[in-house]
């Protein structure tokens, strides 16, 4: 049983410590490392990394989103004695304790997506939820001429970053009167299956709907499921009595859009965000000034522009 | 050749310990040591309920829904009795919401073992069902919101669970006292003989007059009363009970369960396996960070060991057939 160990632990580490060199370890720390979202920010992390030269992206969090399990393994990057961390915040409470020992210890610390406010956290880059829900809202107004009703999903009612979202689409569709219809809006948990039955729930139980709008992308990241339920109302769809539109701007969410099944997609921009949180941990290792908050902007894809962003 | 599992799970992880130690030399320093032994108190907690449930010959799945629902209502009672005139006197907060949380898990834990010591459901669809239950009911409480401590215990409340005491993490001190206190009574109380004797042979036990559907009832208590502590600890070392704690924790704990020597098939295993093989996961889950090896193959290596164990165990126990 030893020798089984050892071979499989020297195994891996030949196999994973390729870049063993004098760099700046940059450790960043995703709510989960099985979310797409966070593959990008990753490529955006690596790519800096490797234009930077002296910094290396290393990018490890827990592989399911759990809180207790993130702040177990930023606790040992810090024993690591990693140059600087950069966590999306999977609970502030949970994360609080750990950011203050980071800091204590002499690591620069600074949030990327969803932030810890109130913690020892030196810098927050991500997106701007409210001006996103805005963006969310306008698309609605602009790819739906018909002022009616809507609903919307969400992942989890403890999102702040959700709820801002929310927010910020209700006061744009508002101000253009459309309304908000009740049971609106529906909680997925993230679950992207469950998001497909919601929006199948919300329009079976308004027959009426023009329009629903996902705060998150979860429907899409399942393209079969999400075509399931466009063929479900393809008739109130086609005849343009309902369109649908969906945050983020993921590779398969782009996909739907261009084949007509989704009306307008707002994006994030991860890659920036990981661009960005390498420029900044190493701005704050160079004892440079950063920013607080660091906002990257959002993408607005309609069919007209697609094709740019399907390269 | 060593004669018991444990022996075996003794020393693996005594290689493990010596192979992270070499690749990375942080590992035996003593923060590491002291946040290791934290992090892996919780599941070695509900393991050794754990243990004793797999050695009745059944199984709980309900413990990380357990052990979250209550963290949460142990943060939601201390805000409530903080507005009482129980904040008046020093600890009283804290100590009822968290004896009422304990009540709680044992309850659900109870519920369990009446459905299927006395109704004789499936241990399995039970404690599933109970699983979702009991998240069920996390989601409901908090309305999906994680909850903090509040009132004039919150430094108390730190202390009892995530303080030291001797140079140990105070975790590490409750694991300890609670996996004596389950191997003596094991070792030295009827009920632990009959415990085996059931795993064993349940009807076999019947006949020899030991009382079954009490004895099964007990087991699940405990395990969720084990629960409920760990969750306790969980939130007071977090300083935050979020509703989605220890999702997906019930597979960890029968797996540290396992590796320790507790045989699905019941009547065999034990507490220091049960320590032992959390302690293995924890330190398997610690290493790859410190080396830095890749994450993705964690689930891989740790999947390997539960197999390598349960091996080893049908080798060991190996009779003509």
């Amino acid at each position: 049983m030893k020798r089984v160990i050892l071979a499989a632990l020297a195994a891996m580490v030949v196999a994973a410590q390729t870049g063993f060199a004098e760099k700046l370890q940059f450790a960043v720390v995703p709510k989960a490392m099985n979310n797409p979202f966070f593959d990008i920010a990753r490529d955006g992390c690596v790519r800096r990394a490797e234009e930077l030269g002296n910094v290396e992206c290393v990018y490890r969090g827990p592989i399911e989103h759990e809180p207790a399990t993130q702040v177990q393994i930023i606790q040992d990057l810090i024993t690591q004695r990693v140059d600087g961390l950069a966590i999306s915040v999977s609970d502030v409470g949970a994360a609080t304790g750990v950011i203050k020992a980071a800091r204590e210890a002499g690591i620069h610390v600074i949030t990327f997506d969803a932030d810890a406010p109130g913690s020892a956290r030196e810098a927050y880059i991500g997106t701007n939820n409210k001006d996103l829900g805005r963006a969310l809202g306008e698309m609605l107004v602009k790819t739906q001429p018909r002022v009616g009703t809507y609903g919307m999903v969400s992942g989890g009612p403890a999102a702040a970053n959700l709820n801002e979202r929310l927010d910020g689409v209700r006061e744009a569709a508002g101000k253009a009167g459309w309304k908000e219809v009740s049971g609106s809006p529906t909680y997925c948990n993230d679950d992207p299956a469950l998001a497909v039955q919601q929006l199948n729930d919300l329009t079976t139980a308004h027959p009426d709907l023009n329009a629903v709008v996902a705060v998150g992308g979860w429907p899409l990241f399942v393209p079969e499921g999400y075509r399931n339920f466009f063929d479900n109302n393809a008739d109130r769809f086609k005849s343009g009595r309902l369109v649908a539109i969906s945050a983020d701007t993921l590779p398969s969410e782009l996909q739907l859009l261009k084949g007509g099944y989704v009306a307008a997609l707002v994006g994030q921009r991860p890659f920036e965000m990981g661009e960005k949180v390498m420029d900044a941990l190493l701005a704050l290792h160079d004892r440079k000034t950063v920013q607080e908050i660091i906002y990257t902007g959002v993408d607005r894809v309609t069919k007209g522009n697609v094709g740019e962003f399907l390269k | 050749m060593p004669r018991t599992q444990t022996a075996y799970v003794g020393i693996a992880f005594a290689a493990l310990v010596v192979i992270i130690w070499i690749l990375a030399p942080v590992f035996l320093t003593p923060r590491n040591l002291f946040n290791v032994s934290k992090n892996f108190s919780f599941i070695a907690l509900m393991s050794l309920g754990e243990t004793l449930v797999i050695i009745s010959g059944g199984i709980d799945l309900s413990v990380g829904s357990v052990c979250a629902l209550s963290a949460v209502v142990t943060m939601m009672l201390m805000r409530f009795f903080s507005a009482t005139a129980a904040a008046h006197v020093p600890g009283v907060t804290i100590a009822f919401a968290a004896l009422l949380a304990l009540a709680l898990a044992a309850l659900i834990g109870l519920i369990n073992g009446f459905l299927i010591a006395r109704i004789r459901l499936s241990p399995f669809v039970t404690t599933l069902g109970m699983l979702s239950v009991a998240r069920g009911m996390t989601y409901v409480l908090t309305q999906g919101r994680a909850q903090y401590p509040i009132g004039p215990d919150v430094a108390l409340f730190t202390r009892l669970a995530n303080g030291a005491v001797l140079g140990l993490p105070t975790q590490l001190v409750y694991l300890l006292l609670v996996a004596v206190l389950m191997a003596m009574a094991l070792r030295h109380l009827v009920w632990g003989r009959h415990l085996y004797a059931i795993g064993g042979n349940a009807q076999a036990a019947a006949l020899t007059g030991v009382r079954v559907p009490r004895v099964v009832l007990s087991v699940y208590l405990l395990s969720g009363l084990a629960a409920g502590f760990a969750g306790v600890l969980i939130a007071g070392w977090l300083g935050a009970a979020p509703a989605n704690l220890a999702t997906g924790y019930e597979l960890r704990v029968i797996a540290a369960a396992v590796i320790g020597g507790a045989n699905l098939a019941g009547g065999l295993g034990g507490a220091t396996g049960a320590v032992l093989g959390a302690a293995l996961i924890e330190v398997i889950r610690n290493g790859f960070v410190l080396i830095g090896a890749n994450t993705y193959w964690e689930e891989v290596f740790i999947g390997v060991i539960i197999i390598i164990a349960v091996l080893i165990d049908q080798i060991r126990t190996r009779r003509d057939f």
